[in-house]
């Protein structure tokens, strides 16, 4: 029920508060119901999709919030605060994101076909105030 | 430098689904000194319901939110155009602010903030923070009206929250409505540091209006009505021309105390603040020129001297087929759209106002409601054809409907009088059964035709004048023209098969009737109850008989 868009490019900016701002690869831009619309350039290579059938968007909506400064409220500290280990995903897994754009999660009730178990996924979520990565089940 | 424009639209088929996602594809793709533009639009149902930071662009882009016109807000509250488009709209529930502007130069125009969030920490608007520079927002709509909660945080529809200096952010033609909550503060619009220009804005029923908290500010041409504090703060040397409805506002020209806020806005209970008429007709006080900056209002109207003051520049007569020639003589032409029938509204006196038809079966429906105004209310009903109701004694003329599909044209020359001219197309016709009145006294009715065949039947019941009933022969055409109080022409009745058939026409003094024209072989008086009588032929007539004159 639920779809992550992924950020699939690192974006970079020299000046390190600015680069702040800037979306790194791995991080949820946001998060849809499965069967909501797509515009025409939310695909590979900028971005990638992760499909998760079984689970309630809500569920899985604080992947895509900012990090907030602590001492003023409302300025983003990072850009979200949570990011997918990108570099260190399984070759397995980059090879269906380069050949598809998605994959599909099974979590929760979802009995249909997918590509990974949440089991493997998940603990490629990284808290990044936390510095932990995802233990949780959906 | 160079401008990239993509297209952003929730209900798909566009570049972007969302502006967060036009933000995270777009924010490092071009190069100093260009332009990238969000065209936003909004082909169903389905809004934007995600949040957006602006933040991280390539140093020196400009990124700009521009609602696409047909998609466009109408200067007040609604889901969908008159025309049916729907209105993009930003309506975030969760998020601290709808969009945050951590970034230099961004323009936000058009936009709908539809605020949903319940406290502090999720009614925010477009905030700016963080010491970026440049944001300008105009021609924005922000409702909040969601209740309150009993935190005491405070927030901002519209902000510079920066904590340090930030330079040169506008502020102009924006509608902030409802900010408000029991406990805490919620400000329509602050600036908390840098400089920064609030003109020509509107708030109403909200906590704070327009404030300073610190830095330069400048407030000119604003209006800030029914909050608990319309301005707040020392606003820098320059402010001027605010109305409030307390005493708060700023300048040394000013307006103050205005508290009749249903004199001053079309229809503030439903979101509608345009204008009732000029800020100097209703505040006493018209703003300053700002040409400099911007020459329009929230609706793209040109702003002409005098300016008006908050973000509606009020303009007396509406759409681009209508014109007034003056206050007592209203001329409606045009009419050249295949779809467009016509739908005129206009509540002040001499005032025209015209919005439009969205059903494609409305024809038209005119009616004139008081002196020198047009009031329209509504038709939908297939097949409905023109029905005109004139209750008033100022002229009215429409003219010039030539499309295909235009059914039957009349001209109210003079108080009294109706002339009908024109009705010679093939599909001219009144229906059968049906009743077109007008209700002045002294003018006339127009009643039904119950035969097939009848086209037009008009009956007079002025007092003094005439009355005609009871066409109901087959193949009677008429064309019936009233030239004068008390006086009846009828002419033209040479159809082959004009006849009148056991029916009278008669005329009341003073005055005198003149029938002519019957020149067909077949045309016949039936009963003999048919006589032209012309002035200085006097002719008597004795009770039962009849005289047929041969001409």
């Amino acid at each position: 029920m639920a779809s992550l868009l992924i950020k699939a490019v690192d974006a970079t900016n020299p000046d390190p508060d600015i680069d702040r701002g800037c979306y790194k690869a791995g991080m949820i831009v946001e998060v849809r119901e499965d069967n909501a619309p797509r515009g025409l350039l939310e695909k590979w290579p900028a971005f990638a999709w992760i499909h998760v059938p079984g689970v309630p968007a809500d569920v899985v909506r604080k992947y895509a919030e900012p990090e907030y400064h602590v001492l003023e409220i409302g300025a983003v500290k990072r850009r979200r605060r949570w990011q997918i280990r990108w570099a260190d995903l399984p070759m397995g897994v980059r090879n269906k994101f380069a050949a598809k754009g998605e994959i599909t999660i099974k979590a929760g009730d979802y009995s249909g076909a997918y590509d990974y178990l949440w089991s493997t996924m998940g603990g490629f979520f990284r808290d990044m105030l936390t510095g932990q990565d995802e233990g949780g089940n959906l | 430098m160079a401008t990239y424009t993509k297209t952003v639209d929730p209900n798909g088929g566009s570049d972007y689904a969302s502006l967060n996602a036009w933000e995270a594809g777009e924010q490092t793709l071009y190069s100093s000194g260009d332009i990238a533009i969000a065209d936003c639009r909004r082909t169903g149902a389905i809004k934007d319901t995600t949040a957006v930071t602006v933040a991280g662009w390539t140093t020196g882009v400009i990124p700009k939110i521009i609602v696409n016109a047909a998609h466009r807000h109408e200067g007040k509250w609604a889901d969908q155009q008159a025309s049916g488009n729907y209105i993009y709209k930003l309506s975030v529930t969760t998020a601290i602010a709808s969009l945050t502007a951590n970034n230099n130069l961004v323009e936000v125009d058009g936009l709908v903030l539809d605020i949903l969030g319940s406290n502090s920490y999720t009614s925010g608007g477009i905030a700016q923070s963080n010491g970026y520079s440049g944001l300008s927002v105009h021609g924005c709509l922000f409702f909040h009206n969601r209740g309150d909660s009993p935190d005491g945080g405070a927030t901002s529809a519209l902000s510079n929250s920066s904590t340090i200096t930030s330079y040169n952010n506008y502020f102009y033609n924006n509608i902030v409505i409802g900010y408000k909550r029991a406990a805490g503060d919620l400000w329509a619009i602050r600036s908390n540091y840098g400089n920064t220009y609030i003109y020509n804005n509107s708030v109403y029923d909200s906590n704070i209006g327009i404030a300073r908290t610190n830095g330069n500010v400048y407030a000119i041409n604003n209006l800030s009505l029914g909050c608990i504090t319309d301005f707040l703060g020392a606003f820098a040397t320059g402010s001027d021309y605010n109305v409030s409805s307390d005493a708060t506002a700023p300048g040394t020209n000013k307006a103050t105390g205005k508290t009749a806020y249903t004199d001053y806005f079309v229809d503030p209970a439903n979101g509608d603040f345009h204008l009732k008429d000029t800020s100097l007709a209703l505040f006493g006080l018209s703003g300053t020129d700002l040409s400099g900056t911007f020459s329009d209002d929230i609706d793209g109207v040109t702003r002409t001297a005098p300016w008006d003051i908050g973000a509606d520049q009020y303009v007396d007569v509406g759409g681009a087929t209508i014109s007034s020639a003056d206050p007592d003589g209203l001329t409606v032409t045009g009419l050249a759209s295949a779809d467009y029938r016509g739908l005129i509204s206009g509540a002040p006196a001499g005032e025209l106002a015209a919005i439009g038809v969205a059903a494609t079966s409305v024809k038209g429906f005119i009616s004139v409601a008081e002196s020198g105004a047009i009031a329209t209310t509504g038709t939908d009903a297939t097949g409905t054809r023109n029905l005109i109701s004139a209750t008033v004694i100022d002229p009215v003329t429409v003219s010039g409907a030539n499309s295909t599909d235009y059914i039957g044209h009349k001209s109210i020359a003079a108080a009294g009088s109706i002339s009908t001219t024109g009705v010679d197309s093939t599909g001219v016709y009144t229906p059968v059964g049906s009743t077109t009145s007008t209700a002045q006294p002294g003018a006339t009715a127009v009643l039904g035709v119950n035969a097939s065949g009848i086209r037009t039947l008009i009956s007079l019941t002025e007092p003094g004048a005439v009355n005609f009933t009871g066409f109901n022969a087959f193949g009677v055409r008429g064309l019936l023209s009233v030239t004068e109080t008390g006086a009846i022409a009828v002419t033209g009745a040479n159809a082959t098969d004009t006849y009148t058939h056991g029916e009278w026409v008669s005329n009341a003094t003073p005055g005198y009737v003149s029938v002519s024209g019957y020149d067909s072989v077949s045309t016949m008086i039936a009963l003999g109850r048919l006589i032209p009588i012309t002035r200085g032929r006097e002719i008597s007539i004795t009770s039962g008989r009849t005289i047929p004159i041969i001409h």
